[in-house]
């Protein structure tokens, strides 16, 4: 019995110790010891040693981000731009421990922002790593940069300490104007999944002036497969939007005529509907939007609140609307690119005549008849019903 | 687990010694020498100069020699003076009893000693014992028997409101130390005859009075006898607060919850009694036992049911919620902070990352630094004289609160979730014991596995949690195993008149407790009043 003792001892002895030692587990990762990620670029660069691609990681320094002044400074920046060099991603960010003393930790981060000329030769290569590796989220929006994506990573913007995230708040916020169409990581590898269906994806530049330089969100990629094959402006930018039923607000802006002055309408809410159909047993899509709006701001002198002037306006920004909708479409006929998601319409929708044209689809989308109707409604005129001036 | 551990302790039991039987020499007789008595109970109470011996005669014919014997300070002075020692030797001239009629100690006994209670004795053990708490015994030459006269007067503390279970809407008066006291206030309570009290006896040397307290009809009488064979079982020397009597009746010894409910409030034991449970008083504690217990009853407080019951199920949501957060929090913290750091926001990641940011220890180690440094605190709070406690506090938020973050060595974080938990463990009190043990245990199994090991932890105290029994009733009862009716009083604090049903869990003998019957006030048509 004494021996059953000892060993019980013995026993909770060791169990305590080995406890308390192996606090220290494999899978630990202590938060000082880890470099938070928040915004993250790849490009193409040429080296010593042939094609290479830079990575570029935008990395949060947090006691600067909470007291600047303590930590020295406040003239230092509150993140912090590393960069490696690699043949794939994954080796790449792993070269970065040659340099940084912290692990490169990416749940955090929030934009993936990838160098046009890399977008141009095409995604694949870059995404699976984010796609694959259980760090990175597919919330991140991606972005193409209009020239180096290195050099957008290390620009400090106006009110946000960390410029990565003040990306993804202009991408959050893209509502108010509806001419951005944000992607995320997510919704990339849906597009790119697509058999008809391209992607696309926001742009975003750098914008140097004399004194200070800062970043602008500026039109959209266009993909065709995984190859960037061209760009939309903003304003077919919210044509797409339109079309993919994503426009929440924003503001239309269009003269009356006979008058020259500027007429100011916001964007209330807008439904669409696209239907595919058959006619003469051939493709024809017909999309049709119905929005409600508010007056804004009239900058003409005269009354225009009275329905019969009112009926005018809506007709007016309904055409604002069309031709918003047809400069998109005239670009993906242009490139032939359906991210629209025309082909997915007639696939779920008429899966039987879909069998027989489907596989032609590139043939067929530049010349499918696409007919828009554009049905605008006049919610409120705002508080101002009459010209103050002339009260 | 812990059945190795009972395996281990049960040897160890093993080993003591069996513990010999009393040995008093009861079986001793009163003999009719005065003297000779005297001689034996001098012996066997030593020369204390607490045992007061008073000879006397006895007033009237015959000069009887008698004697008193009494502990002085447990006895009232005033009653020997005026009730005992006056009457038999000064009145008992003008009223003689005639020898002859009876026995002289009987005739004392009906006509003379003006007291209360009074019993009559021929066994020395008894007599001894009699004395020894409280009693007066009164001797007389030439008689085998012994009149033991009651007359308790000793210092008693008033009857003050609990510290340790303080209400805002409900009596103030709260257990002494004195059990006749005790009893009385839970009888003031409840005047039902069903109220009863079973006297015992503990201890081989203090002899403690225990009473069991239960009301008949409602407790079953199963759980009475459970109760009265697990007290009489008790073997020890001594028993000095009703927290040693718990440890010696509870049904899971080596789990780290309590298994007996205690409260210090006569409310408190009148609703349980109420509810079909079982008391058991302690002389000199003012803490009185209650079985069953159920894990429920943490959360209960009388207020609940002294508010309306908008304002007590909000209360004890809010009670669920400390507890809970006293025991997860140290150890969520640490998981996300060295784990998974992903399910944290990243304004609020930046903000911890930046307090960590040049701390030297491991947050684990922080957290259960800083928990052990705040139960230092705690029991530092308890045991130091009322003057210095507020030095503690001062040094213990200011200098280990304040100069600690300031110079780096703890991030403040660490130092918010231990303030935090700390205060919410004083939410639920009764559980402190249990809270503690666990908070430790689940914060090593963080540190070591993350968010999977806090889920083991808590699955293996919930495993434990469901097993345990305490008198029969499990003791997460209602809510596993499932009692609908009950769980009026768990999940909403129903209006006190819907609660029809007593607890099932502790299997009331009649669990029928009243109909529903809403307040109907009657209705008044004021249309056809302002005519």
């Amino acid at each position: 019995m004494r021996r059953l003792l000892r060993t019980t001892l013995a026993l909770t002895l060791v169990l305590t110790v080995s406890v308390f030692s192996s606090i220290g587990c494999w899978d630990k990762k202590e938060l000082d010891k880890l470099a938070i990620v928040a915004g993250f670029g790849v490009d193409q660069v040429q080296t010593a040693e042939g094609d290479r691609l830079l990575l570029t990681a935008q990395i949060i320094k947090a006691d600067q981000v909470i007291s600047p002044e303590q930590a020295g400074g406040s003239g230092k920046q509150s993140f912090l731009t590393d960069q490696s060099y690699g043949r794939t991603v994954f080796e790449g960010v792993r070269n970065f421990t040659f340099e940084s003393s912290r692990r490169l930790f990416f749940p955090h981060n929030r934009v993936l922002i990838i160098g046009e000329s890399l977008a141009r030769s095409g995604l694949h290569p870059i995404i699976d790593f984010f796609i694959r590796d259980p760090e990175p989220r597919p919330k991140q929006y991606v972005l193409v940069a209009k020239g180096k994506a290195a050099d957008i990573l290390s620009v400090k913007t106006g009110l946000e300490e960390i410029p990565a995230l003040a990306i993804y708040e202009l991408l959050q916020d893209y509502g108010a104007t509806s001419k951005v169409y944000p992607v995320t990581l997510q919704d990339l590898t849906k597009d790119l999944a697509s058999k008809t269906k391209t992607a696309v994806l926001p742009m975003i530049e750098l914008v140097s002036t004399s004194k200070k330089k800062t970043i602008m969100l500026d039109g959209t990629a266009v993909f065709k497969s995984d190859r960037m094959v061209g760009e939309l402006n903003i304003n077919e930018t919210r044509g797409l939007l339109w079309v993919l039923g994503k426009v929440h607000s924003g503001i239309i802006v269009f003269k009356l005529p006979p008058y020259r002055h500027d007429i100011s309408m916001e964007i209330l809410e807008a439904n669409r509907q696209i239907r595919p159909e058959l006619r003469n047993g051939k493709p024809h899509v017909t999309v049709v939007i119905d929005v409600e709006m508010i007056i804004g701001e009239i900058t003409l002198t005269k009354n225009l609140t009275v329905p019969r002037e009112n009926e005018k306006l809506e007709r007016m920004a309904s055409q604002g609307i069309k031709k918003e909708i047809r400069a998109a479409l005239a670009k993906a006929r242009q490139f032939n690119t359906d991210f629209f998601g025309f082909g997915e319409a007639f696939h779920s929708r008429r899966p039987k005549a879909w069998k027989t044209f489907g596989p032609n689809w590139d043939q067929i989308f530049p010349q499918l008849p696409v007919e828009i109707k554009v049905s605008t409604v006049i919610r409120r005129v705002g508080e101002a019903t009459k010209f103050p001036i002339l009260q | 687990m812990l059945g190795f551990i009972r395996k281990i302790l049960r040897f160890w039991a093993q080993n003591q010694d069996d513990e010999q039987p009393l040995s008093t020499s009861s079986g001793d007789e009163i003999r009719p020498e005065l003297e000779m008595n005297l001689a034996y109970l001098r012996e066997q109470l030593g020369r204390s100069p607490d045992v007061i011996i008073r000879r006397f005669t006895l007033g009237g014919p015959g000069k009887i020699g008698a004697t008193l014997v009494f502990i002085d300070g447990l006895t009232d002075k005033t009653i020997i003076n005026q009730d005992i020692l006056r009457p038999l030797m000064i009145e008992k001239e003008k009223n003689p009893v005639k020898s002859g009629d009876g026995s002289i100690i009987e005739k004392l006994e009906e006509c003379l000693v003006t007291t209360g209670e009074i019993q009559r004795t021929s066994d020395c053990a008894d007599l001894i014992g009699s004395i020894l708490a409280g009693s007066i015994a009164l001797l007389l030459e030439g008689q085998r028997e012994a009149l033991i006269i009651s007359a308790p007067g000793w210092e008693t503390r008033a009857i003050d409101e609990p510290d340790t279970e303080v209400v805002v809407k409900g009596p103030r008066d709260g257990f002494a130390e004195t059990l006749r006291t005790n009893t009385a206030l839970l009888r003031r309570r409840i005047s039902h005859p069903g109220l009863t009290f079973i006297p015992l006896q503990v201890g081989r040397h203090t002899k403690t009075k225990l009473n069991i307290a239960y009301i008949k009809g409602i407790a079953k009488d199963e759980l009475v006898e459970e109760v009265k064979r697990r007290l009489q079982r008790i073997r020890t020397d001594g028993v000095l607060a009703a927290g040693m009597i718990e440890q010696y009746i509870e049904d899971a010894p080596y789990s780290p919850f309590p298994t007996v409910g205690w409260t210090e409030r006569p409310d408190v034991v009148a609703a349980r009694l109420l509810e079909g449970r079982v008391a058991i008083f302690t002389d000199g504690s003012p803490v009185v036992n209650t079985v069953p217990m159920l894990f429920i009853e943490n959360f209960q407080s009388p207020d609940d049911y002294n508010f309306r019951p908008y304002f007590s199920t909000t209360v004890r949501w809010l009670r669920y919620l400390a507890f809970t957060m006293s025991i997860l929090s140290p150890p969520l913290f640490v998981a996300l902070t060295t784990y998974h750091q992903e399910l944290l926001p990243t304004p609020l990641l930046i903000s911890v990352a930046a307090a960590v940011e040049g701390t030297p220890f491991p947050t684990v180690v922080e957290v259960i630094g800083m928990g052990v440094v705040f139960e230092i605190l705690r029991e530092a709070g308890i045991r130091l004289p009322r003057a210095v406690g507020q030095a503690v506090s001062i040094v213990g938020a200011l200098v280990i609160g304040e100069a600690t973050v300031s110079a780096g060595l703890i991030g403040a974080p660490t130092v918010i979730v231990i303030a935090f938990t700390a205060i919410a463990s004083f939410v639920v009190p009764y559980q402190n014991e249990a809270a503690i043990m666990l908070r430790l245990l689940l914060t090593i199994l963080s540190g070591m596995f993350g968010a999977f090991g806090i889920i083991c932890g808590l699955l293996l105290v919930l495993i434990h949690l469901a097993s345990l029994r305490s008198f029969g009733a499990p003791y997460l009862a209602p809510v596993a195993p499932l009692f609908f009716s009950v769980l009026k009083d768990v999940l909403l604090r129903f209006p006190l008149w819907a609660m029809a049903r007593r607890p099932k869990a502790i299997e009331p003998a009649d669990d029928r407790r009243r109909p529903v019957q809403p307040p109907e006030p009657p209705k008044v048509d004021w249309k056809r009043k302002k005519k």
